[in-house]
């Protein structure tokens, strides 16, 4: 008894240090020296490992602060990393010897990559590992968690040597695709393999991630913002015969981009059937809206690899063949139903549909007698009321075939849509996406606007066609997505009846040429009413920073009809001409940068000459003819008409600008031997007509009725040299002359008539005194005011010498004129004798004042003589 | 002694219990996610229950698959088994109570909707059992209650996720595949459709030969192989909407259609019966292989409607040129013949009433010929094998077009195109050997050519490859030169000296231009060609470019007028352009 008691005690003493040992071994951190660290991994195959403050704690845990390794390429750098040994000894093997990894923080790096994965934490549960961590690279945040991730095998394989650069290149490779695809947000991505199944959900608006030899995998994702998924694709692979990896699923701006090869590795094999549904596709970018389903099944029969797509939805139905990889003949059909649709494509002038209308019916077969070498596909395209990107709806059919590298050749197309009906071809290849349209038809070139965008509608907007559509052809080639301008349109529109703004032709035969966005439209002629005009327009892109249009053409323009294309700052000028057609020869350069007025100033000339036979009228008043040149250098304006017929007269008139950002000019004129009657008409009917006198009473126009044959003898001539703003000629300075000859000026009934006044006078005068038969006036004008310092009436005997001024601004006169009535007998000695002889020239000195229509006239006798 | 023994075992137990309490220190919450993630590998059998006699069951195959074996036995949808697996996988584990607590909180299981009758899931592995049975939803309807038994752990109370209510569902069709045809669709050998209708019944039975799919029944004729594929995807895609459908009183059987399918050395029948009644129309099929009856969308018997038309190839011809013997095309008076030769090269014979004459013809001219007419699709049939009263009702008393086609093998093709008086739009096309009227999809004016000028040869000017040197100049009198080749090898050259016509305009050529379409197009330019041995000099006039696709040419030496090719014209119409 007492035996056992001693026993009893010894097992209660034993059981205590034991108990109190484990407590303590259980509390104690036990460092481990380096070398042991280090020769424990030596055989491993890593090279500069490197172990800091290893220690063993809880009995079976080993605690180390920090582990570098390294390969060739990459360096791995653990942080803070607990690893508990499995606690059930007897179970234990080189597979399922850990228990319990926590590492804070694992950073990789290499030249490219620099990788930080935290909070790792790998932990066994009944044989099958999990693993969680959050890795962050290059900014994108990832939440990992996989859970029975089967590592048997990569264990087993790495108790000889560890690849390092091949176990984190697969990994590598994978962040890449996190890297290209993946958005900012947070992203958990769950993944499970349950005989050999692997499942993947995630909460995310995006999911990549690279698979292979599952059976079935299924993906879901859920939009984090929106609480519901806006995406469910699900993807389906029977057995091991498909191998589809790189699968991506992008809800960014475009939602879906998948990448899969199909091409069987090593022992897989393609020999049964493979299906790949997808359902609920909704693409956002360029084209957006929702996809209908779209099933392919792969298989392989008689030692040809088959890719089979089937499609039964409102929107289409399709059954195609395929040879797989694409390369060979492709048969089946394919029907749209475009009304059903809600796609849409983002052009540059907005968002619009992109197709719609009835149907469209595409068929393809095997091309027994190609056209092209190599083009095993013949295919025909039947539509009708089919629309695309909101053209008109027409009918189209056409017929083609697509060789070994996919491009496709249509030979034959036909079109009738809006008011265009064309044939034509159509090619594209690829790599890069070359294409080339040739149509030929009656084409409205306005129809295919919404096809070619805003710079095909800029050539287009000032052009209205009406009646039968022009006949047009066309060649449009270029590269999809290529560099902006790359493409070269040249086409001919002929006949029909086109108007280019208010200009109708009724006959056309134009060239237009788009070549790297420059856009040049050759008129080899426009045909108008009047004649026809030959010449060329181009216009720049408008991208680039100062756009021009440069014109170069000769002709007979269409005046009157053509006021509508000049530039809105000559309206004025344009405005007061009436011509029917003007005979031109010009060229220019214009500067269509509106915002930068200074620029327009600098950039814009030009060179007009132009010639008229036929009368025109310039603000109302008849020109029988005019030609000369209008011009613009240096940003000034020049005008010079060199042969104006004015009144039966024959003018010259040159108009200079002075100043770009002023509208001062200069202007000389010089008429020689205008009739008086017409000439007074120009002025005072057309030119002035709207002028009151400083009474208040208008002028009073005379009508060429009223004019007596006395009043149109004669001649009259005026020069003018004068400075002054455009838009002011009564603010004008400078100087002329006015010559009235072979016309009774004192019948004249102007100032109230001359001899009408003097008469009133009842002075005692010869007959012919009052008789005045040349006026010759130097004049000064300024700020409104035309003064005359020294004019000469003259007549077979008397002569008035005045001076004074007319007041253009309030139409008033003050004029002081001395009357000689044997003044102007020219013969010496006796004209010196007649004046002092005569009596009333000492005395009279006539003042004509008040308004210009009917002013005062008195007789002032002066004790002096007058001043010569 | 007693007390220090007393002490030792009092000590010994504190000390087991705190090391026990220590190492086994785990939250329940962990134990119960390492219990529902142990057992998911290992799943065997899946169980929703509401009562024993209305349960579910899904058992796990060897091969990965699942089956649905109670009520019936069914392929199980794996989608929905993978969302499952999935979402218990990653379920976050939020515990109540312990069913234990509940007497503690004055709560019974009933206070969390959790009593008999409520739906449990079972899912059994290897020697593991879990069960979850659903209870109420929590007040924030954000969970839902769920009894957690395991033999592992004590009873627990679970707040599972609303969303995954849906596992819960009794309804078989939540489990079940919902697709029924899953035989591959180009391992089918044949296939035979019986349709039976009250008053009829017929039989199409089509057959693959060499993957050549053909009418056996009723016709002989070829079978477009995607538009079958496609019925049959109507079919392989359709969804069941129920199993065991029951029949009404009122139900009619208005037609049954049998279709047979014999792959891969087996047989499969399906059976499918349109019924009707006052107020619907449902498809069922009877499915003798499983055992079972399941009803489908009604809108599937049409697929079955009109295999013979509806299958039928499109095309109206298609053969190689190397099967071809001759070709004849006519137009009321004026026919053309093209005839291959003994020496397989082919000779045309222009008929115009009045006049005839014979030529070589272009190989290329005859390709393209053909590859025209093999693009003709039937685009809807009108009659088979029409009485002459219906042909002359339809215009072929006076066609406007007659194709013959002759075969190496002395077989015939003709094809009649005629317009209906009606619709002057649309084209009508007699098949004479297989009696069959249609529309087609052919503008045959412009598809086809009956001008012996169209089919002569392209290499209008025989050059020959010796051209090394190209000029083109001015015809003013001037004779201003805009291009010398000078004898470089450029891509310009190339384009140049290798000339040929798109199309012959006129066989004849007028000194000054020539008139086209009712426009004149006077000379422009002369193009000069000299060979490397200056032993010839030839050279074309062209007029100035028409447009894109047309620029006019021609030889006096060969007095021909013709169009030139897309090719040559981009690259005249850049020499002109750059030379202004």
């Amino acid at each position: 008894m007492k035996y056992i008691k001693r026993v009893f005690l010894f097992f209660q003493w034993a059981t205590l240090s034991l108990q109190l040992l484990f407590i303590f071994i259980l509390k104690t951190s036990i460092p481990i020296p380096e070398y042991f660290a280090h020769k424990a991994l030596a055989e491993s195959g890593l090279n500069s490992f490197n172990i800091n403050n290893a220690n063993i704690f809880e009995g079976s845990k080993l605690g180390i602060e920090k582990v570098s390794f390294s390969s060739n390429q990459i360096k791995v750098i653990l942080q803070n990393s607990i690893i508990s040994l499995n606690p059930n000894i007897a179970n234990v093997n080189s597979v399922n010897a850990i228990s319990e990894c926590t590492i804070d923080n694992v950073r990789i790096c290499s030249d490219e990559l620099n990788i930080e994965i935290e909070n790792i934490n790998f932990k066994l549960i009944n044989d099958f590992y999990h693993l969680d961590c959050e890795l962050q690279w290059r900014s994108k945040f990832v939440k990992l968690k996989i859970s029975f991730l089967d590592f048997s095998q990569n264990i087993s394989r790495s108790e000889t040597k560890i690849d390092l650069d091949k176990l984190f290149g697969e990994l590598f490779n994978n962040l890449v695709l996190f890297n290209q695809y993946f958005s900012d947000d947070i992203i958990e991505v769950y993944s499970t393999v349950q005989k050999g199944m692997v499942l993947i959900s995630g909460t995310t608006k995006s999911v990549s991630n690279s698979l292979k030899n599952s059976n079935i995998f299924y993906v879901r994702i859920n939009d984090e913002e929106n609480g519901e998924r806006n995406f469910k694709g699900k993807l389906k692979s029977y057995s091991n015969s498909a191998n589809i990896h790189n699968f991506v699923i992008h809800s960014g701006e475009s939602s879906i981009d998948f990448d899969f090869d199909l091409i069987p590795e090593s022992e897989v094999t393609l020999n049964e059937i493979n299906h790949l549904s997808i359902t609920g596709l909704k693409i956002d970018g360029p084209i957006s809206g929702n996809l209908p389903e779209i099933s392919v099944n792969l298989f392989e029969k008689n030692e040809k690899k088959f890719a089979y797509f089937y499609g039964d939805s409102n929107l289409t139905d399709f059954s195609l063949l395929a040879e797989f990889p694409f390369c060979s003949e492709v048969t089946g059909f394919l029907n749209l139903y475009p009304s059903n649709s809600n796609l849409s494509g983002k052009m540059a002038y907005g968002e619009t549909a992109l197709f719609d209308g009835e149907s469209l019916k595409l068929s393809c077969h095997q091309n027994l007698v190609p056209m092209n070498d190599f083009s095993p596909t013949l295919f025909t395209i039947q539509a009708s009321s089919f629309s695309v990107l909101n053209t008109k709806p027409g009918m189209f059919s056409l017929n083609g075939e697509i060789d070994s590298n996919m491009s496709i050749f249509i030979h034959y197309a036909y079109g009738k849509f809006g008011g265009s009906k064309a044939t034509g071809s159509y090619v594209q290849k690829w790599n890069p996406p070359r294409y080339r349209f040739l149509l030929d038809g009656y084409c409205l070139p306005t129809d295919i606007t919404p096809w070619l965008g805003t710079w095909w509608s800029d050539i287009w907007q000032d052009f209205t066609f009406s009646g039968k559509s022009p006949s047009g052809n066309f060649s449009i080639s270029g590269v999809w997505g290529g560099t902006a301008g790359n493409s070269l349109t040249h086409g001919f529109v002929t006949g029909g009846n086109i108007a280019y703004k208010d200009i109708e032709f009724i006959d056309s035969n134009v060239e237009i040429i788009v070549q790297n966005s420059y856009t040049d439209i050759f008129f080899k002629p426009l045909e108008h009413r009047f004649g026809e005009i030959i010449g060329e327009l181009t216009f720049s892109p408008r991208s680039i920073l100062q756009p021009y249009l440069k014109f170069d053409g000769y002709g007979q323009f269409p005046f009157n009809d053509g006021k509508s294309i000049f530039d809105s700052s000559l309206d004025g000028l344009i405005d007061e001409i009436n011509a029917s057609v003007v005979s031109f020869d010009g060229e220019g350069f214009i500067s269509l940068n509106k915002d930068n007025e200074i620029a327009d100033d600098n950039t814009t000339s030009f060179l007009f000459d132009f010639d008229t036979d036929r009368p025109i009228q310039i603000k109302g008043a008849p020109v029988a003819s005019v030609s000369g040149e209008i011009c613009r250098r240096d940003g000034l304006l020049h005008c010079n008409l060199e042969n104006l017929i004015l009144a039966e007269g024959s003018c010259t008139l040159q108009i200079d600008e002075k100043s770009a950002i002023s509208d001062l000019i200069e202007m000389r004129l010089n008429i020689s031997d205008a009739r008086p009657d017409l000439l007074y008409n120009t002025f005072f009917q057309y030119w002035f007509s709207e002028n009151e006198d400083s009474d208040g009473s208008l002028f009073a126009p005379r009508t060429e009725s009223s004019f007596s044959e006395f009043d149109k003898a004669g001649t009259v001539s005026i020069n003018l040299l004068g400075v002054g703003p455009a838009s002011d000629p009564f603010q004008f300075q400078g100087t002329g002359n006015f010559f009235l000859d072979g016309i009774d000026v004192g019948r004249i009934e102007f100032l109230g008539g001359l001899r009408k006044n003097l008469a009133k006078f009842n002075l005692p005068m010869p007959s012919d005194a009052l008789r005045f038969n040349t006026l010759e006036a130097p004049f000064q004008i300024d700020q409104g005011n035309l003064t005359f310092d020294n004019f000469e009436l003259k007549g077979p005997l008397s002569k008035i010498v005045g001076k004074g001024t007319f007041d253009l601004t309030n139409n008033t006169v003050n004029l002081n004129a001395d009357l000689k009535l044997l003044g102007n007998i020219q013969v010496p000695i006796v004209a010196q004798v007649l004046s002092i002889a005569d009596p009333l020239s000492r005395l009279s000195e006539i003042h004509v004042h008040g308004p210009i229509g009917k002013p005062s006239w008195e007789i002032l006798v002066t004790p002096a003589p007058l001043p010569k | 002694m007693k007390n220090k023994i007393l002490f030792l075992f009092i000590s010994n137990i504190l000390l087991f219990a705190y090391i026990y309490y220590h190492i086994s220190e785990e939250p329940r919450e962990t134990s119960l996610s390492n219990i529902i993630t142990s057992i998911l590998p290992n799943i065997s059998k899946i169980e929703i229950s509401e009562s024993p006699s209305s349960s579910i069951v899904l058992t796990s195959e060897k091969d990965g698959s699942w089956q649905l074996v109670h009520p019936f036995s069914w392929e199980a949808d794996a989608l929905k088994l993978a969302e499952l697996i999935t979402s218990l996988a990653n379920l976050r584990i939020n515990l109540h109570c312990s069913a234990d607590e509940l007497d503690n909180r004055g709560e019974k299981l009933s206070d969390y909707g959790i009593m008999d009758g409520t739906t449990i899931l079972k899912l059994d592995a290897l020697d593991t059992h879990l069960s979850l049975q659903v209870g109420d939803a929590s007040r924030d309807k954000k969970f839902v209650y769920c009894l957690f038994q395991n033999k592992s752990m004590e009873d627990a109370i679970l707040k599972l996720p609303i969303a995954f209510l849906k596992f819960f569902d009794t309804q078989t069709m939540a489990w079940a595949n919902k697709t029924f045809f899953r035989i591959p669709l180009y391992t089918i050998d044949a296939l035979k459709l019986e349709t039976s209708r009250q008053d009829s019944h017929s039989t199409t039975e089509l057959i693959n030969e060499k993957d050549k799919w053909k009418f056996k029944l009723p016709m002989t004729a070829s079978v477009n192989k995607e538009k079958l594929f496609f019925l049959l995807n109507q079919v392989a895609s359709s969804k069941i909407i129920n199993f065991k459908p029951e029949l009404k009183e009122d139900d009619n059987i208005t037609q049954i259609y049998h279709l047979s399918i014999n792959a891969m050395n087996r047989s499969h029948l399906y059976t499918f019966s349109q019924i009707e009644n006052n107020s619907t129309s449902k498809l069922i099929c009877d499915y003798p292989e499983k055992g079972i009856k399941f009803q489908l969308l009604p809108e599937l018997g049409l697929s079955f409607e009109d295999w013979t038309t509806k299958l039928r190839e499109p095309r109206l011809f298609n053969a190689t040129i190397s099967e071809l013997e001759r070709i004849k095309i006519s137009r009321l008076e004026s026919s053309l013949s093209l005839r291959r030769t003994e020496e397989n090269k082919w000779v045309g014979f222009e008929s115009s009433g009045t006049s005839s004459r014979t030529a070589n013809v272009d190989f290329e001219a005859i390709r393209e010929t053909i590859h025209r007419l093999s693009a003709i699709e039937v685009t809807e049939y009108l009659l088979f094998n029409p009485t002459p009263a219906q042909l002359s009702e339809h215009g072929f008393d006076q066609p406007i077009f007659k194709i013959e086609l002759e075969y190496l093998n002395s077989t015939k093709r003709t094809m009649i195109v005629s317009k209906s008086s009606e619709q002057m739009s649309l084209w009508k096309t007699l098949i004479l050997e297989e009696g069959i009227l249609c529309l087609t999809n052919c503008p045959w004016e412009d598809m086809i050519r009956i001008e012996m000028k169209n089919y002569l040869s392209k290499n209008v000017m025989k050059l020959g490859s010796t051209v090394s040197e190209v000029s083109i100049q001015m015809i003013d009198d001037k004779k201003r030169y805009i291009y010398s080749s000078d004898g470089q090898d450029d891509e310009t050259l190339n384009i140049l000296k290798n000339i040929y016509a798109e199309s012959i305009v006129e066989e004849k050529m007028e000194s000054q231009g020539l008139w086209h379409n009712g426009n004149w197009h006077a000379w422009k330019y002369q193009v000069n060609f000299i060979d490397e041995n200056s032993t010839f000099s030839k050279s074309i006039l062209i007029t100035e470019q028409v447009n894109t696709t047309n620029w006019y040419a021609g030889s006096q030496e060969e007095n021909i007028t013709f169009n030139l090719p897309v090719e040559y014209i981009d690259t005249l119409s850049s020499i002109i352009k750059s030379s202004k």
